[in-house]
């Protein structure tokens, strides 16, 4: 069973994918929303498998609401009447997205994606952890000028201080996210992302060679020849961290 | 003008606009010459006639291949090698080929009168060759200036006929085309109406096909403000059934003004902007107003809706430039739109002369 929440400023346009989605007996949708605000708290509340999520609403467009969610990120299948820079920014991140109106055929494509990459997170990631942190399979939405992203945990290779911004870099790119590192390490599994000093967090899976270096510190490169130095504190909990 | 890359299009070989000016010329120089004859009082006008008739034939004969040379390089050559080839060849070599055909044609006609020695009449033809030369020069002049003048007079006509369908093709992309996030929305609005409220779809449908008419009308660029108050009547009731109560509208009009010329879908454009940025993007939505005036020989629409300036204006300012730049080229630089906010409600005012519709500008 797929629980799902709509989310679309016209009553219409939702009535129109309510009657769609009848056909699906595995589809159940849990609520409605018409604006961002209202989207946030049923998210938060029903804690959905997947949502149908318009661009352009009152106040805050559809991304907003990825930004702003806290935990891990539902199945987003974005719905779209017509909107260049969104249609430019799916196809350029494969990100699932539906035109209005809603072609059935391409709806169950696009359900079908969603149900497979739900089965596969299932597997990497036991449900119902008790600590509520985000696996590695989990994913963040982040967003870089007309590029967005939805990411998955584990490809994220290190995340920097940046004042009250973070710089996340992961396979080239290093989006901003409008988030302190410190509540970002709240969220992210410790065995998985470690502090390295004061402004870096790396992914121990994205270490790719270890460098003994002046009096007891180390030097990590990770994926994609970045380099990070590990004080001699930090480097003495690292090689407890891996002799684990 | 179909033939735009040789210089001298074919049809220009059996020109009409040829022909006749220089056979005439000739013929007038003939005319001209023995009339001269006759005045100075020549004993001998017969054998005058017979050589002036040569003398005309051959000059028409000689800048008729003066003008074959010009033609035939006309296709490879550029205009100034052709010019040069004419002067430097083309004259002075056709002018001692009809200096030499004069001189025989002469000589069979009247040959008693060429009787002297060898010596004056290589002399003779010496001076023929030179006066054949000049008038053949003057000639190539005028043709050469003449094909010239018609050139750049093709040019011209050419350059100011592109000009034309360029601003009138500047002018349809200008002017409002359906935007296709009001179509598509439209559309899917439709297909729910379909079976909530089938009736309302067929209205719907009804609205949807009055204002895309209205918006591939594009050869009419000015249109009365009857007409395009009632598309975006058509208009605001189909955003009416996808926004529900979140757009409300109010009209005022001003039946004197409505016979009043305005240009085709300007205001849909404000009006579609008035809904975006006003009711769109508040979750309450509001109030669009729609008023019209006839005031001391100019007409004033306002649109109104609520909302900031500052806050909306990415993406608007372009549409408003092109709405701008569409209105003086359309009513000239008299016609005004502004944009301004006052209590957190922004207004478009167009205030534009009052031109009626005399049905002579309306057909464009």
């Amino acid at each position: 069973m797929i629980g799902t929440i709509l989310v679309d400023d016209e009553r219409l346009a939702r009535v129109e994918l309510r009657r769609l989605l009848e056909t699906y007996p595995d589809v159940r949708i849990l609520a409605e929303a018409s604006h961002v605000e209202e989207a946030a708290a049923l998210i938060q509340e029903h804690k959905p498998d997947l949502v149908f999520l318009d661009i352009q609403m009152p106040g805050a467009t559809g991304f907003d609401l990825l930004e702003r969610l806290e935990g891990a990120l539902p199945e987003v299948i974005f719905v779209t009447a017509y909107d260049e820079h969104a249609l430019r920014a799916f196809e350029f991140n494969a990100l699932d997205y539906l035109l209005k109106p809603v072609d059935p055929a391409r709806l169950t494509e696009a359900l079908t994606r969603a149900r497979s990459r739900a089965a596969t997170q299932a597997v990497a990631a036991p449900t119902d952890q008790p600590t509520h942190k985000l696996g590695n399979s989990d994913r963040v939405f982040v967003r870089d000028g007309e590029r967005c992203w939805l990411l998955p945990v584990g490809d994220i290779v290190m995340i920097e201080s940046e004042g009250n911004y973070s710089v996340v870099k992961f396979a080239g790119n290093s989006p901003m996210l409008p988030r302190s590192l410190s509540s970002l390490e709240e969220r992210l599994d410790p065995s998985v992302f470690f502090r390295a000093n004061r402004s870096q967090l790396i992914n121990l899976q994205k270490v790719r060679d270890v460098d003994l270096w002046f009096s007891g510190s180390l030097r990590v490169k990770l994926e994609g020849d970045i380099v990070v130095e590990l004080s001699r504190r930090q480097a003495a909990a690292f090689r407890e961290r891996l002799s684990l | 003008m179909k033939d735009r890359k040789s210089i001298i299009p074919s049809s220009f070989n059996f020109n009409m606009a040829y022909i006749l000016p220089s056979a005439g010329g000739w013929l007038c120089f003939g005319l001209v010459l023995t009339t001269l004859n006759f005045l100075v009082g020549r004993r001998d006008m017969v054998a005058e006639l017979y050589g002036n008739i040569i003398l005309t034939f051959c000059c028409l004969l000689g800048t008729h291949l003066i003008r074959m040379l010009i033609i035939s390089s006309g296709r490879r050559a550029s205009w100034r090698t052709i010019s040069i080839r004419a002067f430097l060849v083309g004259v002075p070599l056709f002018a001692l080929l009809m200096a030499v055909l004069i001189t025989e044609l002469n000589a069979i006609a009247m040959p008693e009168r060429f009787v002297n020695s060898k010596h004056s009449l290589a002399s003779g033809l010496l001076g023929l060759w030179f006066f054949m030369t000049i008038l053949f020069g003057g000639w190539t002049g005028v043709y050469v200036s003449a094909i010239a003048m018609q050139k750049s007079n093709r040019a011209e006509v050419e350059r100011l006929s592109l000009e034309t369908a360029l601003r009138e093709a500047e002018l349809r992309a200008l002017k409002a085309q359906i935007n296709p996030h009001f179509l598509f929305n439209s559309l899917n609005t439709i297909r729910a109406l379909i079976n909530e409220h089938p009736d309302r779809a067929q209205e719907a449908v009804l609205h949807l096909s009055l204002i895309l008419r209205a918006a591939l009308q594009s050869d009419r660029q000015l249109r009365p403000l009857r007409e395009e108050l009632d598309t975006t009547t058509h208009y605001l009731k189909l955003e009416h059934m996808r926004f529900e109560a979140r757009l409300k509208v109010r009209i005022e009009a001003d039946p004197a003004s409505m016979d009043c010329l305005v240009p085709a879908m300007l205001m849909q454009t404000l009006v579609e902007n008035a809904v975006k940025h006003g009711i769109g993007r508040t979750v309450n939505g509001g109030e669009i107003f729609i008023k019209s005036t006839l005031r001391e020989g100019r007409c004033i629409i306002t649109i109104s809706n609520p909302g900031t300036l500052g806050v909306a204006s990415e993406g608007t300012g372009l549409g408003l430039k092109n709405a701008r730049m569409r209105l003086h080229r359309l009513l000239g630089e008299d016609a005004r739109l502004i944009l301004c906010e006052h209590n957190s409600t922004v207004t478009a005012e167009l205030d534009i002369p009052a031109g009626k519709d005399d049905r002579n500008h309306t057909s464009r």
